[in-house]
């Protein structure tokens, strides 16, 4: 016990309901002080006289709120303050409806709503100035890399591994591209304050860009339905978020410690909605924020500079668009900028990296096979992207979208684990991506006609069969089995990231109820409806677990010859970005078709 | 008179209509320096119960608030913290603010009377106030004994029947105006901090409790209460059964005992106006008296028409209004008393009773 013994009345004013004050009472007596309980329906001068003469120090009342029960609660406490009870006996009052404002109101001295702690009433008792605790303060960063050493577990497959990342790296000496000398001149441009010299370097990176960009650089010009913001906007985001910032009280999602990390995803268009989002969802509970950038920025040479918004999906990628976000970020919120795919995957990382980004997300098979750019360019990018993410030590992770075009798991996954041991041997942390979803090939194939569990479970155990390694459920889960309606959308989320925290994954991305079906800006209700979904789901199992049928393994073990056999086949083949071209990590049969963007554009013999 | 509380009878009877006309006639007519603060939470621009639109507080530069310290960005005024004072609230500790800026503020600031004396006494004294106006809440009225004088705003939201709401606020001003005592007994009992029985030549018998609010508390009471006895003083509250049950037990000793209470508010908490009344004729019809110490003058009675109607298919409050007019007569022919609708009359009327 930390402070003097008190004597506390516990009186339910209300005909029924007593179960917090029960809870309490036993949270006083462990704490060592003496706790009252008085029977339900005790009237209000039955209650006062009890505090006088059982000589207590703290009343604690607790009542349903409902119709005229406030003006009941504002009597009980007149009574008590004309009783001169008020002058040495401390009054909380504790409820479902009962919130610090309404406590002011009705003339308490402390107000314990939902979510209380036993704790922190124990605190009022003991005398502790009752301010409700910065959860948020109490959130810590999480580094989901931190407790694997990628000891490959398959040593097969470990050697085919091998073999292809050190022919990558190989094949890119020597290789340069436009991305990749924008990204250098960018660096540059962060190490110079000589207006001069920034002037010159501008004139060079335009040079690098395609004409949209171009245009920015010469007259200003930006693209159509894009902008700068506003001064007054910038103003009043920044009143925006000092206003949120008192009033954040950020909720934790995590039962136990073993549940995974949960990510959203935004990418409103505008760096101020975006931030609105963020907001939202770190006081709903979410770890970790993923900025979604536009798709027309993946195919475009070069990014434009300042504060951007614009009205299409994805946020605009430039260093101010991003210090903006992360200045508005909790510290323990983790934050990643996807550079997976596209023409300036290079300059994403050092961008997010300079802005101080927790994590990105490279990929050359899916950013090849599903996201549009030329395989060979993506690959002398990425390992300039992964040897930025090392220098930044930016863990990224490898995700496996290809699927979503119908790719099986088997060869998706092998192009996984190639980027994996390619971005391990350039110094960087990878992170396993899985798609853990209802994907085309399973739509084909019948593997989920029965459930939802084996065939995401199989997964799970096919890449813990090969590799310690953290593995972060993408994205987002339980893709393609939300529907329009919010509650089965957000029942779905919370199902899969139920089976995700049973299977022992370290992260899980998770989207908003309305986000596949939107048909616009998705709704900062609907996002708090899967957070909340999530946080339920993860209390209602605690360390219960989820238990696959024997189909899992069956297919656990496919998965992992799938990939095998796969390897071979690029080993085989000799060169890893031919085989993206070939089909041999996902066909056109399959629906991943090379990307064309930046075809031709890698320089040779540099 | 520089404590001046405005207490309602009920929610959304116009407590913070009265403060806000108050606030702008001072700001309009004169350089007065006002200070502001209330017993519960105002300003909100939702009511935290029925969920309706709110009238807001507006503040002038130079004018001085005390509320919870996590509410001074919360409105739009712009507030200097002059004083941190160690009275807490369930939003933390009480400052007092000058404000810099006009604009609306959200008050939250002591909720009883020790607190909130300490806390006006030193926006009048160290602040320089001319004035404070200490905003009310729901129903409660016990932390306005420390006021100097009393607002009492009512309305069709405490009961939307026009002739028994003009009963009860008739009944609470009849309270409030119980008699001050003679200034032998106030200097008598001006040390005593329990109930005590005052007897015939000026002997003193003390009891444990201060508050007569419980039967047994009333029968031990009666042990201590002899022929000898011409007076009991009461500090705290008394309970409109215990007191009847004190009267049971006085009978016809009643005739020329005095029942003597700290301030009128002590027995308004206590049951309904009504009832109360009842019982305060039944010892006069028995020769008795009941007197005060310490009186709280009501200055004026402000009306609102509007009422929070319950929609129970629909469980939400819906605007409604009782006859306006009919309320207002009904109301000032049954009080000696100004009876203002702020929102038709302004405040001026209250201006004038207060000094400006």
């Amino acid at each position: 016990m930390t402070s003097q013994k008190k004597k506390v009345l516990l009186a339910p004013l209300d005909p029924v309901h007593d179960i917090g004050l029960k809870m309490i009472k036993r949270g006083l007596e462990l704490a060592g002080h003496d706790a009252i309980l008085l029977p339900p329906d005790y009237s209000p001068e039955e209650i006062i006289k009890a505090a006088i003469d059982n000589n207590v120090d703290v009343i604690l009342i607790s009542r349903t709120l409902g119709y005229r029960v406030a003006e009941i609660l504002g009597s009980f406490i007149d009574l008590a303050e004309a009783s001169g009870l008020r002058e040495r006996v401390k009054i909380g009052i504790g409820g479902m409806a009962i919130k610090p404002e309404l406590a002011a109101e009705l003339g308490f001295d402390a107000g314990f709503g939902p979510g209380t702690t036993v704790e922190e009433a124990i605190a009022f008792v003991e005398g502790r100035e009752y301010i409700e605790k910065d959860r948020g303060a109490r959130k810590t960063k999480k580094d989901i890399t931190e407790k694997y050493d990628y000891t490959f577990k398959n040593k097969r497959i470990e050697k085919l591994l091998n073999t292809i990342a050190d022919e990558i790296i190989e094949y890119v000496k020597g290789k340069t591209t436009p991305g990749i000398e924008r990204a250098k001149i960018r660096e540059k441009m962060f190490e110079s304050d000589d207006e001069a010299e920034l002037r010159q370097l501008r004139k060079e990176y335009a040079a690098f860009c395609d004409d949209i960009v171009k245009a920015y650089y010469a007259n200003g010009a930006l693209k159509e339905k894009t902008r700068q913001l506003t001064s007054e906007e910038l103003k009043a985001l920044k009143s925006y978020l000092e206003k949120v910032k008192t009033k954040m009280k950020p909720l934790n999602l995590q039962h136990i410690d073993t549940n995974p990390v949960v990510f959203i995803q935004y990418g409103t268009g505008c760096p101020f909605m975006d931030i609105a989002h963020i907001k939202t969802c770190e006081a709903w509970g979410a770890d970790g924020v993923v900025h979604f950038d536009p798709s027309w920025g993946a195919r475009t040479e070069g990014f434009y500079e300042g504060f951007i918004t614009h009205e299409e999906d994805g946020s605009v990628i430039t260093y101010e668009n991003l210090k903006l976000i992360k200045d508005a970020l909790m510290p323990s919120t983790l934050w990643q900028v996807r550079a997976h795919r596209g023409l300036n995957t290079p300059e994403t990382v050092l961008l997010a990296g300079k802005v101080g980004a927790d994590l990105t997300k490279i990929n050359i098979a899916y950013g090849s096979l599903g996201g549009g750019t030329d395989p060979e360019r993506l690959t002398v990018d990425a390992v300039a992207a992964i040897k930025y993410a090392a220098k930044f030590k930016m863990p990224f992770d490898v995700v496996t979208n290809e699927e979503l075009c119908g790719v099986p798991a088997h060869k998706a996954f092998a192009g996984m684990l190639i980027v994996t041991v390619l971005g391990l041997k350039l110094g960087a942390r990878p992170i396993l991506q899985p798609l853990f979803c209802y994907s085309p090939e399973v739509m084909i194939n019948g593997q989920m006609k029965d459930n939802y569990i084996d065939f995401n479970a199989a997964k799970i155990i096919a890449l813990k069969r090969i590799i310690n390694a953290p593995i972060w459920c993408g994205a987002p889960i339980g893709f393609l089995t939300q529907t329009e309606d919010r509650v089965q959308s957000s029942l779905s989320t919370a199902l899969h990231a139920s089976l995700a925290s049973s299977l022992e994954v370290d992260g899980i991305s998770i989207a908003s109820a309305d986000e596949a079906y939107s048909g616009g800006p998705i709704s900062a209700a609907a996002r708090v409806d899967t957070l909340r979904a999530t946080q339920s789901a993860f209390r209602f199992f605690g360390h219960a677990k989820i238990i696959p049928t024997e189909n899992s393994e069956v297919w656990a073990s496919q998965i992992v010859e799938g990939i095998e056999r796969t390897l071979e086949s690029v080993v085989k083949n000799g060169s890893f970005v031919d085989a993206l071209y070939k089909g041999l990590l996902g066909s056109r049969e399959e629906g991943a078709y090379p990307g064309r963007a930046g075809r031709g554009t890698v320089i040779k013999n540099i | 008179m520089r404590i001046i509380g405005v207490a309602g009878t009920a929610k959304n009877t116009g407590k913070t209509t009265t403060i806000s006309g108050l606030l702008r006639c001072v700001s309009q007519s004169s350089k007065t320096k006002v200070g502001l603060t209330s017993i519960g939470y105002d300003g909100e621009e939702i009511d935290n119960i029925t969920g309706l639109v709110k009238p807001r507080l507006f503040l002038n530069k130079g004018n001085v608030v005390a509320t919870a310290i996590t509410l001074i960005n919360v409105g739009s005024a712009e507030l200097k913290i002059i004083e941190e004072t160690d009275v807490f609230t369930p939003l933390g500790r009480v400052i007092i603010a000058e404000v810099k800026k006009d604009g609306l503020v959200v008050v939250a600031g002591p909720n009883k009377s020790l607190e909130l004396k300490i806390v006006v006494e030193a926006m009048l004294e160290e602040l320089g106030c001319e004035i404070v106006l200490v905003d009310g809440a729901l129903n409660r009225i016990a932390p306005m004994a420390i006021t100097d004088g009393l607002i009492i705003a009512t309305g069709a939201a405490r009961n939307p029947d026009v002739a028994e709401l003009v009963q009860e606020t008739r009944h609470i001003c009849d309270i409030l105006d119980l008699a001050e005592t003679e200034e032998s007994y106030k200097k008598i009992v001006s040390d005593i901090k329990t109930i005590a029985v005052i007897n015939k030549g000026g002997k003193i018998d003390t009891y444990r409790y201060s508050a007569l609010i419980h039967d047994d508390i009333v029968s031990e009471l009666r042990k201590i209460i002899t022929d000898d006895a011409r007076a009991v003083y009461i500090p705290a509250a008394v309970s409109q059964p215990a007191l009847e049950k004190l009267l049971e037990i006085l009978g016809a000793r009643l005739s020329g005992f005095t029942i003597l209470l700290h301030d009128p508010i002590k027995l308004l908490v206590s049951a309904s106006p009504e009832r109360i009344v009842r019982t305060i004729n039944k010892v006069e019809v028995l020769k008795g008296r009941i007197e005060v110490l310490k009186k709280v003058p009501v200055l004026a009675v402000t009306i609102n028409p509007f009422y929070p109607r319950y929609l129970f298919d629909k469980n939400i409050y819906e605007p409604a209004y009782v006859d306006e007019e009919l309320l207002r007569e009904e109301m000032q022919k049954a009080l000696p008393l100004p009876v203002v609708n702020i929102l038709k009359d302004g405040a001026d009327i209250l201006m004038k009773i207060l000094g400006f």
